[in-house]
């Protein structure tokens, strides 16, 4: 248990240095992928709705401290993302290989959208503008492509006891 | 559930502005802007080859566009120096500062928005330890490109001239006619609007007008009138800004404001 959290701290920590120094500068087409909100699917999909929504609602919060937007945010559109993801690979089907990489870039699609139409009723401005439709489906290309790299990084926190979830 | 709430929580705390919220934000700031920089710094290979990937059809134009501006400021280098002599000898008439004289600290541009809803603003690399407060004005030596929005102990954060929150006092023509600029959302332009009688024209200068309590001094270039819209009530102006905010180097931050 010790060992799973510490792993789950170290990447948590380095997703979210990846997301404020690599993919600041590096922005294909303009846009950036959002780590924290593909490592949230991840940790439903890998650790199970409620243990992937604690896990979403850190990794969120993380990213809230550096984040120019509403502070929690975050936090709630990774822990509802992974909670839903975690649910579905827990009650209706548990995709593997291209199709659990589509059906992260779905869910990053919706997630980000979903972010920043919470931003825009919060009174935020810049957050639902005509541009929200592309960055919400070039987010979702830019996390389905990474898809891969993050599952085996999150199957390797979780590691045995994640199996066990996944067996139960 | 608790884990929601817990959010909304926060999401209230810190719409109501909750000072302890805001501190560990800060605190949470400054202790990973010496990380955030070290890390920069050993990824910048792999950015410097991200930049070479995704940005090579634009660099190339942006190359060309460079060349032909290099040239422009050739001619007008010497025809400025006239000018700012002119301006600085007119000012000392009225009892008006030249912008030329308020202290600033030079800083340089080591960051990008974080995210992808944060396109109006950049990070510097001074902060408060540089004697950087809030609402400074940031410059390049053409003109105007934002003012500071957070600064930390080695960070600021700066809101650009074309972000659709960003205002400032400004006049514009030969004749003066005070308005308000602000940013129009697009990355290469800002607007303002001034009585319809106001006598301007395509190619006039638009200076900040410093007026009252404003965050600006006076006369700092913010950019030329680049369309002139006169179908409604008002004259709508497009401003082409002085400076490319989208590729900013190095800035000067005016230390103009902190007392006030």
């Amino acid at each position: 248990m010790i060992a799973t959290r510490a792993r789950l701290a170290i990447v948590m920590l380095v997703t979210f240095l990846l997301q404020v120094t690599l993919f600041v500068d590096i922005q294909p087409f303009g846009v950036a992928p959002e780590l924290p909100l593909l490592v949230s699917l991840h940790f439903g999909r890998v650790a199970g709705a409620e243990r992937g929504a604690t896990a979403g609602f850190f990794m969120g919060l993380f990213y809230d401290l550096q984040h120019p937007s509403p502070f929690g945010l975050w936090a709630l559109t990774c822990c509802i993302a992974a909670y839903f993801m975690g649910n579905l690979s827990e009650n209706l089907h548990r995709p593997t290989g291209v199709l659990a990489a589509v059906s992260t870039g779905i869910a990053s699609t919706i997630g980000v959208a979903s972010f920043a139409l919470g931003a825009a009723i919060l009174g935020q401005p810049g957050f639902a503008t005509p541009d929200l439709v592309r960055i919400s489906l070039l987010v979702g290309v830019c996390n389905l492509l990474l898809s891969p790299v993050a599952g085996r990084v999150i199957r390797w926190i979780y590691g045995s006891s994640g199996a066990l979830r996944a067996a139960t | 559930m608790l884990l929601v709430l817990s959010a909304i929580t926060l999401l209230t705390l810190d719409f109501r502005g909750f000072g302890p919220l805001d501190t560990v934000q800060r605190g949470f700031r400054n202790v990973f802007a010496p990380v955030r920089s070290g890390i920069e710094m050993v990824l910048s290979p792999a950015t410097d080859a991200g930049h070479g990937i995704f940005d090579y059809g634009s660099l190339k134009d942006e190359n060309r566009r460079l060349r032909e501006e290099i040239d422009a400021l050739k001619g007008a280098q010497l025809q400025s120096e006239v000018d700012r002599e002119t301006l600085k000898r007119l000012l000392a008439q009225i009892n008006s500062e030249y912008v030329g004289n308020y202290p600033r600290v030079v800083a340089r541009v080591v960051a990008g928005s974080i995210g992808n809803f944060d396109e109006y603003s950049v990070e510097i690399d001074k902060g408060s330890n540089a004697g950087l407060v809030k609402d400074m004005p940031v410059v390049t030596s053409a003109g105007l490109v934002g003012r500071l929005v957070e600064v930390y102990a080695t960070r600021s954060r700066m809101q650009l001239i074309t972000s659709p929150q960003f205002a400032v006092g400004v006049r514009v023509g030969q004749e003066v006619s005070l308005a308000k600029g602000t940013g129009s959302g697009n990355p290469l332009s800002a607007k303002a609007s001034i009585p319809i009688d106001a006598p301007v024209q395509v190619g006039d200068p638009v200076l900040t007008n410093g007026q009252d309590r404003s965050k600006f001094p006076p006369d700092i270039p913010m950019g030329r009138v680049k369309t002139v819209d006169r179908s409604s009530g008002t004259v709508a102006l497009e401003i082409e800004p002085v400076t490319n905010v989208a590729n900013l180097d190095f800035v000067a931050v005016i230390l103009f404001g902190g007392a006030r």
